[in-house]
């Protein structure tokens, strides 16, 4: 078994990058001035968190070429709008760059926003991917909907603390709701899912109360691609362990390593470097748990 | 037209004919003209489920156990899960008569069909890079042939039978109605169009030749003894 680390990679590092772009841009309109050497090196970096991404996800395709058969056929079907929407930020950001260095500022302003927006769809339309599956009933919901954009835009925020040592303490006025917020975002998924289970075949198949079901052999019938690839099935509650380290990694540890970031502070890179790469490796638990704790309704037959 | 399989699960024996047959079909399929290649050892399109299903009974300490076997391949649903979240709409379904069908040509292996099929049905052949499922032995752009699909020829207990579930004179759609056939997942808003007939309860106990065997096993049995009482 193995998770399905092209799929997590992708998550991960697009969502740092779009929440990058989401974030640099609305600090570059609310700002006004000309940007500094440092955000074009942090737009850079979020181009190169994006490209990385879609290359995880590029390797997920078993089929040789099958990357350039899914740009090919993309117009065709509408779960393609994550792909659209991650390449479609490339030239809005080389339009973004032009404006700010030929267009006046109401250009600026307007190619700036849309950026944004786009930034945002790419973010939603990558996590719909995951929580428009009905057939495993604890990623469709909201929490879910919602937990992912603002884990990316938090690692994003976070990263920037890192980046910015000058515009450290405002970085870090964003950055810490926004840990709260995905905090809370996780938590409440955690309580849905818990709700949100696999029935009894016997429910299914009409069985009379009081009857039961137990699989006499896991011959042919058990290994597949959901089973080897897509998902451990372990069950929520199963993995404490893991759970915990990832709240830790994730959230509490780059909070509390946020907390003394002031401008005067002298270790506000160093406290933001490892914040940031602490928020990464919890990220990446965090979706490999949602791999790993799903439930998925063919596991009905296979129990 | 909607065509399916109704799949009788008292009739069914677990002898995985039905598989081996549905695997070498699409073996043959893929090879086209060539001789056949063989799919990756995990890739089974139909797959026979196999249960011990325990119901209370008025013997036996109040329980009774039978075997549950089901087989399980594509159940072609109304609205396809696995079509809406294909991002190359390589996966279509034949309005004609209702069959889900992958065109190869153009799946790129995502698996994200496999994750959308609340079945567990469609198969990722490493082999080809694509994913693989049942297509009811009907290539894309082929008209049925008279004697349906693989498993139902294979089937040696005509456990699995294949018909049209709009058309309510078809044995399929008056069996199904008869006996109250389910439609697996369907209260969660999933529209197969196979139909599985679940098996009937029966009591369990020491086993009684004349119940079991019926009058014609009962006469053979008396020649043999006659037989081999004159040895």
């Amino acid at each position: 078994m193995k998770p399905s680390w092209p799929r997590i990679i992708q998550i991960v590092s697009s969502g740092l990058g779009l929440g990058l772009i989401a974030l640099l841009v609305l600090a570059r309109l609310a700002h006004g001035q000309a940007p500094s050497q440092r955000w074009w090196t942090a737009i850079g970096a979020a181009l190169l968190y994006i490209t990385a991404g879609l290359l995880a996800a590029a390797t997920q395709l078993r089929r040789r070429g099958g990357f350039w058969l899914m740009l090919r056929r993309s117009w065709r079907a509408r779960w393609s709008r994550e792909w659209l929407s991650l390449l479609a930020v490339f030239p809005m950001t080389g339009a973004y760059i032009a404006a700010l260095q030929y267009a006046p500022r109401p250009v600026q302003i307007g190619c700036g926003i849309a950026l944004i927006g786009l930034a945002l769809i790419a973010l939603l339309a990558m996590t719909m991917t995951q929580a428009g599956i009905a057939a495993v009933p604890s990623w469709r919901s909201l929490s879910m909907g919602v937990a992912v954009p603002v884990q990316a835009l938090m690692s994003a925020a976070v990263a920037i603390v890192a980046m910015f040592p000058a515009g450290a303490p405002i970085a870090r006025a964003i950055a810490l709701p926004l840990l709260f917020a995905a905090l809370m975002f996780k938590l409440l998924h955690y309580a849905n899912a818990s709700r949100r289970g696999v029935d009894d075949a016997a429910a299914t198949l009409g069985l009379p109360v009081g009857a039961s079901l137990r699989r006499l052999e896991r011959s042919r019938g058990s290994r597949n691609v959901i089973t080897h690839d897509m998902m451990f099935d372990q069950g929520y509650g199963k993995l404490w362990g893991r759970r915990l380290s990832m709240f830790a990694l994730a959230y509490l540890i780059p909070f509390a390593l946020l907390v003394p970031v002031s401008a005067e502070f002298r270790y506000s890179t160093l406290f933001g470097i490892v914040a940031t790469a602490s928020c990464i490796a919890g990220l990446l638990l965090e979706r490999w748990l949602s791999y790993a704790e799903a439930r998925h309704l063919s596991s009905m037959w296979r129990r | 037209m909607r065509l399916g399989l109704l799949i009788d699960t008292d009739l069914c024996t677990a002898c995985e004919a039905c598989s081996v047959a549905c695997r070498q079909w699409h073996e043959e399929q893929a090879a086209g003209d060539q001789p056949p290649r063989q799919m990756s050892a995990d890739v089974w399109p139909l797959r026979v489920r196999q249960f011990e299903l325990v119901r209370a009974s008025a013997k036996d300490n109040g329980r009774a156990a039978q075997p549950l076997n089901m087989p399980m391949g594509c159940l072609h649903c109304e609205e396809p899960a696995c079509r809406k979240v294909c991002p190359t709409g390589a996966i279509s379904k034949r309005w004609a008569d209702g069959i889900v069908l992958i065109d190869a040509d153009v799946c790129t292996g995502c698996g994200l069909c496999a994750l959308a099929c609340p079945y567990g049905v469609c198969e990722l052949d490493s082999a080809s890079g694509t994913m693989v499922k049942c297509s009811l032995c009907m290539p894309a752009g082929a008209e049925h042939g008279p004697n349906g699909a693989a498993c139902v020829q294979a089937c040696p207990t005509q456990a699995i039978q294949m018909g049209d579930f709009d058309d309510p004179s078809s044995a399929v759609a008056r069996a199904a109605q008869q006996r109250g056939a389910r439609a697996l997942l369907g209260e969660r808003g999933y529209r197969p169009t196979s139909r599985y007939l679940m098996p009937p309860a029966r009591e369990t106990g020491p086993l009684d030749g004349a119940e079991v065997a019926g009058p014609a096993l009962r006469e053979l049995v008396q020649v043999l003894l006659d037989r081999s009482s004159t040895l």
